[in-house]
Order: C-alpha cells, then structure tokens, then sequence
C-alpha cells in the first residue's frame, strides 16, 4: 500500500502514450491480423476489460475505505438500464449514455449508503446483498426499462441512428475509460480523499482524532465505488448489447468480490489482470472451461486464509523485508526538536483555552466520571493523575467526543457539546491515545499527512481530478512532512510502516503529527508510557520548551508523578471519576497524604 | 387470503430455520456466514441424485444430505474459521464468501445448469381445513420446524453444553479461562447451522418446486432479511422475522397478483430491512 501512496508526486508517466496504444492497437490488430482479433474475441476481451472497471471500483470502496459491497452488479445493471434510457430511447451517443451510467450508480449508491454506512462493521455488506437481489427480482425486470421483450437494448451507437461501432473499435474505446478510471483512482490515493479512506479501514477512532468525517468519507468511497460501478454496466451493457437483469445477478456480483480478493485488496493490476484473464477462462476449450468459478472460489479460499493480502501483497511482501524500530533512547530523543515540529496555532484572546464544567460520564450504570470540572488557562500546562481506573481516559475520551457525556465543554469559547470528535479536531483540539492513535499499516510520512487532513486546502473535487492547486497544497504538505520528519529525526523511517516502530517512537510519531496540525490544546495521553525515565525526562523538558517558546497548552494525564509536579502549572487528582484534590504543584506536594494514599508507591518513583 | 396466510406461515417457518443457522453462527463466532443457505441447496442437490437417480428411499437421500452438510459446515469451520480466530470478522465473512461461490461453482459444472425435481417427503392428498387447502408436507414442515425450535431452546437452557455455547458466544476471552472447549461450541454452532440449512433446504423443496442454481439464490435473501429484522442475536428473533418475511412475502403476492411490478414482496422485504436498521438497528428481539 505504501509503494502506491507515496508516488504521489510522480507524474503518471506515458500515460499519452498507453492511451495512443488503447486507441489504436485493437482497430489495428483488427485489420491488419483479422485472425488473431476477430471481432468475437475482442468482445470477449472486452467483457475483461469492463469488469476489471468494475473490480476496480470495488476494489476502491474494499481495498482502500475497507466496506464490502456484495451487490454491486445491482449497481452496474442500474447504470446499463440508465444508459439503455438514453441511448435506446432518445437515441443519443454512447458516451451520453456512459455519463449516465455513472450519474445513475452514485445516485443509487447514495440512497442505499445513506441508511447504511451510519452503522459500523458489515452492513454495508449487508444492505448491498439484499439490495442487488431486490433489483435483480424486481425493478430491473419493470415493463419502464425491458419494453416488455427479453431486455432493453443498448446499442454501440456513435452518431445519428445508423453509425455504430464494431468490436475492436469499442474495445479500445473501453481501454481508454479503463486508463480514466485508473487515473482517477490514483488521484485518490495521492490525495487527502485516499489518506482518508485508507485510516478509516485501518481504525475509525484514529481517523476521526485526525479531523476526519468518517461517515462522509465512507459515504463518498461509496458513491465513487457507484459512480464507476455504473460506468462499468454501462460499458458493459454495450457489449453485450442487450440488456437484462439476468445480466446482472448475483454471481456476477460474486465474481467481482472474487477478482478483488484474488487480484490483491487494494492494488489495481492485480484487480485488472484477474479480471481479464477469467473473462477469457470460458472461451478456453472444454476441459478448461466450465471450472473458472470453482478454481476462482477455490484460489479466494486458500487467499483469505493464507495470503489474506493476495498474490499482488504476497509478491509485495517477497521483494520488501521487514526492519524492526529499536525502543526510543536518550540518543535518539537529542535528535528530537520539537520546535520544528509544532506549529503555532493563532493566538487566542480568551484566558482559558479549554473549560469543562460538571463532564459526567455514565457506562450502563457505572459512573466513570462524576461531576468533573476543570480549566485550563492558556499558555500553561495542566496535568491530571490519579489510580488506574479513576477515569483519567474517559474523561479525555469525553472532552474529545469519544464517548457520550453530560455537562459542558468550552474550547476558546466556543461549545463543543453537541460536536462530533471531528469537529472538535476542527475546533482545535489535538489529542493522542494511550494505545496509539496511528493508521499503523502507513508510513510515518503517510500519517504525518494524515494529521493534516483539516489543513489540506482544497476540495474532495479537486482532489479527484488532483487539479493544479491540489498539486500544490500536497506538494506545500510533502515539505511540511519533511520539515516534521526531520525535527522528529525520523529521516530512516519516513517510509517505514509504523507498525514496525517501537513503541516509543510510534509515541513520537504520534505526538509530531498531532502538534503539526498547530492544535489550541494539545491533549496527552500518558505521552511518556515506555520510556526509560531518562529518556521520560528529556521528552518532558522538551514539552516545557513548547510552553516556554510557544506558548503552546497542554493537558496530560501522567502516572509518573514526580514528573507531572515538576513540569505542570496546575495539576488534577482524580479517584473513582471524582475530583480528588487541586492545585499547584506546590500545595499538592504540601499535602503528601493525597498523593500517598490514592498513589501509592508510585509517588516514589 | 387465509390460504396464503398457511402457505406464508409454512414458509416463514423454513425461513426461520435458515435465519436460526445464521444468528447460531453469528453469535458464535461473530460472524455472517454468506453461505448459510447455499449448503442447504448444494445438499438438495446430492438428496435429488440419490433419490430420483439412484431410486433410493427418501429417508436414505435426506440423511445423506444432512451428513453432507454437516461435513461442509465442519470441514469449513476446521479449514477457515478457527485458523481466523484473531483475525479480522471481515475476512472470515469474505471466507464464507468464497465459500459461497464455490458451492454455487460446484452446482453449475457438477449438477449443471438444467432444472431438476424432486418428490415431496410425504405423498398423499392435502386436507381441507377450514376452507385451507393443507399438504401432508405442508403439516409435516410446520411440526418439525415447531419440534427444532422447542429442542433447540431446551439444549440451550438446560445441558451444559448447550450453556457454555452460550457463554462462549458471550464472552470468549472468560470461557477460555473456565475451561470450556472454545473449539468444540465453534464446531458445534457451524455443524448445527448447516444441518439445519439442510433440512431446510428439504423441506422447501416441494414449495419451491425444482432445484436449479438460481431458484434458491433469492432463500439467503429472506433468511438474512428475517435475521436481521429479528435481531442478529436473537434466536427468539430468527422465528418472529422467518414467519414476518415468509406471512408478508405471501400477503403482499397474494394482493399484487396482476400487478404490473414485477417482484413488489421483494422489495417490501428490502424496505422492511432498511427501516429496521435506521430505526431499530439491532432487531426486534437482538441486543445491542
């Protein structure tokens, strides 16, 4: 996956080139060697070529947003029936009918992803299923769309009533879409549209502490996914020339399912290329022919279970071994500049950056957190500590959206009360997790990027069509990666997944990409966990030098509390969800039965 | 209308059989087994050679294809399911997938793509009941779908195994630490869900008519409908959506015949599925 994202800034090259071959070639074959593509063949190819569209658009909504569709030849059929209306009916070209075909399937996969993608897990799945075979038995067998007869018809026409198109020509004008489509699906994965997608399959959680919407950005892979499932039926429906539901049933949604998974989830030539070659196994002589399916479930079977990436990731995985971080040092924290990393977010008029007043946070009966309210001024740093399970997370987990709670929270003055946590993002608050909150199958580079999600300036539309200002801003973010990257003194791992860091350094990582989105309140969550406390030491001075230098504010939860009394302002004692104690460090520390009895040995630390 | 309201309830109760096999599963395993219906069909398949091909008795055909399906549901448990264990729900599920269009494969080149048929279990006239014309099949499936639904709810209230399924559905990480075999309850829930995908694919059989490749493609449909309108997690909820789809399915046939919309019970059936997510997502009888 990280080959593929991080050639962003290469210019797909030749692709003037591919499109001049698509064009030409099979027209040229076709006259020149009438044997070798005769007209029949080239329909066959042509099957393969617009399946591989459709893979390729399952591919986008499973490989990268991680939903499964399993009614997408209801999708390709509603785009054939849309194009057959027009094209058919009012006698237009063929490409008219295409557009419609396209404008047809997001439309539909809007409808259908609207009630869908608001639950998480398989529902989608599940939707898509009854979905395809409630087309398949009911509207696309309507007296609107067939006339009554076996199918609407769908001819090649280019022009005018009588000029259509022979075999070889439609071909390549199908290569030609699928060189479109393929450019398009690289526009998504260099854009802020494919960092989105591809956190939101590895951890939604993490997503939407970047600043993502996850429902909007899982209803967007979806109407894509349409949109060129639609374009798909259309082109496919024009070479089979008839058009009818049977066309479009389930085992055609099956197969599309199967090529992705054989193919490799996520990687285009492996979609494509299966693709094609199963759309010429029936024209392969008898013995050969019938098994295509068995031996295409048979080869997905053993694929999920033992290659669960495909024959395209386990080809990736041969040429590509894995290193191995090493746990973050004194010497490797000397490397760290923080200053280089963060960025300073504009200054705020308003005394207190974050207040919360009376949080309460209630699971099934339980109170984890009662009554709390605190404040932290801007510019300074406040600490919260407390026993295991006094609801120190849950209460970031509140203050950040994650959880349902009552009570208020302000953020520069602004209520964040009814906020999801990606506005809160939005709003300026930048947390991390205590299990880290990393898309952990990225690079470093990747979630660097990622973070900056709410600061990538330009439009979903123009991430598509990667328009020159996108061109920019990702070039402007690439620098801005190398900057923090840098300041980390990350350079060897920038292209490493971060799952292969320790766990220190995907805690740094963590803390870089957040502090780069230039967050009002920096939240922490127990950001010196796994560290030697050398190295907890010298990360904590550092975090005094943001305040100092930056004016940076920061709320932490921290165990080790000789640390939080040596770096915080203010500090926080929580127990069983309720506000133990308050106060500067110094009347805390006056006060040692507190921190003795509720902390126990730790105090000594 | 009361003739479809018979015709509908013995249905419903077929479907429900189909849907109980895909909420034992997924509370089980945490799974959706997209290929609960189809091991059912596959077996009709080996029932209708053994029975119309090589002329043995019923019983013999019905048996066979029972053990066959028990096979295929614990050969893929062994094969896909436990080896996932820690693995992504997704993936065992695209597993089911494959398992699914494998079987669909194995019919169109095995068995081929031409219609068969296959006798009722029972023969003999049907019985007027009040103005119902009732098949001694008809009769037959709503006992037997009456007595699993009884025997199942005893299992899984009063043997112990049947309540350490039942614990390990609920949480797997204390069962393991209780000592109840994990791998034994998964093997059991995937067993006991294709025997019963294949009982019902039996009796069905006669409603439906012929077995070929895509007359059962729309059973899966109706059973995850059904399940999903009772409650993915509710066995209770597997026999009240089995009898809504199957009663509704006939009411709204029986009203829309010479209508000019081809498949308006199908798409009732898809809206009644859409509403229950949006305003009931975890079914009438599931938890969340």
């Amino acid at each position: 996956m990280t080959t593929v994202a991080d050639d962003r800034f290469r210019r797909p090259k030749d692709v003037g080139l591919i499109l001049l071959a698509c064009v030409v070639l099979p027209p040229l074959t076709g006259w020149a060697m009438p044997g070798l593509l005769p007209p029949a063949t080239a329909l066959t190819l042509t099957y393969g070529v617009c399946l591989g569209i459709a893979a390729l658009s399952l591919n986008l909504l499973l490989g990268y947003a991680g939903q499964l569709s399993l009614g997408h030849a209801a999708l390709l059929g509603a785009g054939a029936f849309g194009a057959s209306l027009i094209v058919d009916g009012l006698a237009l070209p063929m490409f008219v009918g295409w557009a419609v075909g396209a404008l047809v399937g997001a439309v539909v996969a809007l409808a259908i992803g609207i009630p869908a993608l608001r639950l998480r897990g398989l529902y989608l799945a599940l939707v898509t299923l009854v979905f395809g075979a409630t087309m398949q038995a009911s509207v696309l067998r309507w007296r609107v769309f067939t006339h009554g007869s076996a199918g609407a018809s769908l001819p090649r026409r280019l022009w005018g009533q009588h000029i259509l198109i022979n075999e070889p020509t439609y071909l390549s004008m199908v290569l030609v879409v699928l060189v479109g489509v393929w450019l398009v699906d690289i526009n998504v994965l260099r854009s802020r549209i494919g960092r989105a997608f591809l956190a939101i399959r590895e951890d939604e959680t993490a997503a939407q502490a970047f600043g993502i919407d996850v429902t909007r950005y899982k209803l967007l892979a979806f109407v894509l996914s349409g949109a060129i499932a639609g374009l798909a039926g259309a082109l496919y429906g024009g070479a089979v020339g008839l058009v009818n539901s049977d066309v479009f049933d389930r085992e055609l949604s099956l197969r599309i399912v199967l090529f992705v998974i054989i193919g490799g989830v996520g990687r285009r030539w492996g979609c494509v290329s299966v693709s094609v070659l199963l759309a010429i196994a029936p024209k392969l002589p008898d013995p050969f022919k019938h098994y295509d399916l068995v031996v295409a479930a048979a080869i997905t079977l053993y694929n999920v279970v033992k290659l669960p990436e495909g024959l395209a990731g386990f080809v990736h995985h041969l040429r590509h071994k894995r290193p191995s971080g090493p746990p973050v040092d004194v010497e490797q924290l000397r490397a760290l500049d923080l200053a280089a990393v963060a960025r300073t977010p504009a200054p705020s008029a308003d005394p207190t950056v974050l207040r919360v007043e009376a949080l309460s946070v209630e699971f099934g009966g339980l109170k984890a957190v009662q009554e709390m309210s605190l404040s932290v001024p801007t510019g300074s740093i406040v600490g919260v500590i407390g026993p295991n399970g006094a609801g120190k997370s849950t209460l970031f987990n509140a203050i950040s959206g994650f959880v349902p709670s009552t009570g208020a929270v302000t953020l520069g003055g602004v209520s964040l009360t009814w906020k999801r946590p990606h506005q809160r993002v939005q709003a300026g608050l930048g947390r991390t997790f205590q299990n880290i909150g990393l898309a952990r199958d990225q690079s470093v580079r990747s979630n660097i990027l990622l973070a900056q999600h709410l600061s990538s300036p330009y439009s979903d539309f123009a991430g598509l069509a990667f328009t020159s200002s996108a061109r920019a801003a990702e070039r402007a973010l690439g620098e801005l990666a190398d900057e923090v990257i840098a300041g980390l003194g990350f350079e060897r791992y920038a292209d490493t997944p971060v799952r292969e860091l320790s766990g220190g350094q995907q805690r740094l990582v963590e803390l870089a990409a957040v502090l780069a989105t230039g967050p009002r309140l920096l939240m922490l969550d127990e950001p010196t966990a796994g560290l030697s406390p050398a190295a907890a030491e010298n990360l904590a001075e550092r975090l005094k030098g943001l305040q100092t230098d930056r004016g940076q504010t920061i709320l932490l939860i921290e165990h080790n509390v000789p640390l939080v009394l040596d770096l915080c302002d203010h500090i926080y004692v929580m127990s069983a969800g309720e506000l133990l104690a308050e106060g500067s460090p110094d009347e805390l520390s006056s006060q040692p039965e507190i921190l003795g009895a509720y902390l126990g040995g730790e105090v000594l630390r | 209308m009361a003739q479809s309201i018979v015709v509908g309830l013995v249905i419903g109760g077929i479907y429900s059989l189909f849907a109980l096999g895909i909420v034992l599963v997924y509370t089980g395993s945490g799974v959706l087994n997209f290929a609960q219906a189809e091991v059912g069909t596959f077996t009709l398949y080996v029932a209708q050679v053994l029975i119309v091909g090589k002329h043995l008795p019923y019983a013999v055909g019905a048996v066979v294809a029972i053990l066959a399906a028990l096979a295929i549901g614990i050969g893929f448990e062994r094969v896909a399911v436990w080896p996932l264990l820690n693995a992504s729900r997704l993936t065992v599920a695209v597993a089911s997938i494959a398992l699914l269009a494998l079987l669909v494969a194995l019919e169109i080149t095995v068995f081929g793509p031409v219609a068969r048929d296959l006798r009722p279990p029972i023969s003999g006239h049907s019985v007027n009941v009040i103005g119902v014309l009732v098949s001694p099949t008809q009769i037959f499936s709503l006992i037997l779908v009456a007595a699993v639904a009884g025997a199942l709810a005893a299992f899984f209230r009063f043997t112990d195994f049947g309540l350490s399924v039942v614990a390990a559905s609920q949480d797997q990480e204390a069962v393991r630490f209780l000592g109840i075999p994990l791998a034994r309850a998964s093997m059991f829930t995937w067993g006991l869900a294709a025997v019963l995908s294949a009982v019902a694919a039996l009796l069905i059989e006669p409603s439906i008519g012929i077995i070929s490749p895509s007359a059962y493609g729309g059973l899966f449909i109706r059973a995850l409908s059904a399940a999903l309108i009772g409650g993915l997690t509710s066995m209770r909820g597997a026999f009240v959506g089995g009898v809504t789809v199957g009663v509704g399915e006939a009411i709204i046939r029986h009203l829309a015949v010479g209508s000019s919309l081809t498949g308006l019970p199908e798409l009732c059936i898809f809206a009644a599925v859409v509403a229950t997510l949006v305003f009931r997502p975890q079914g009438l009888f599931g938890s969340r």
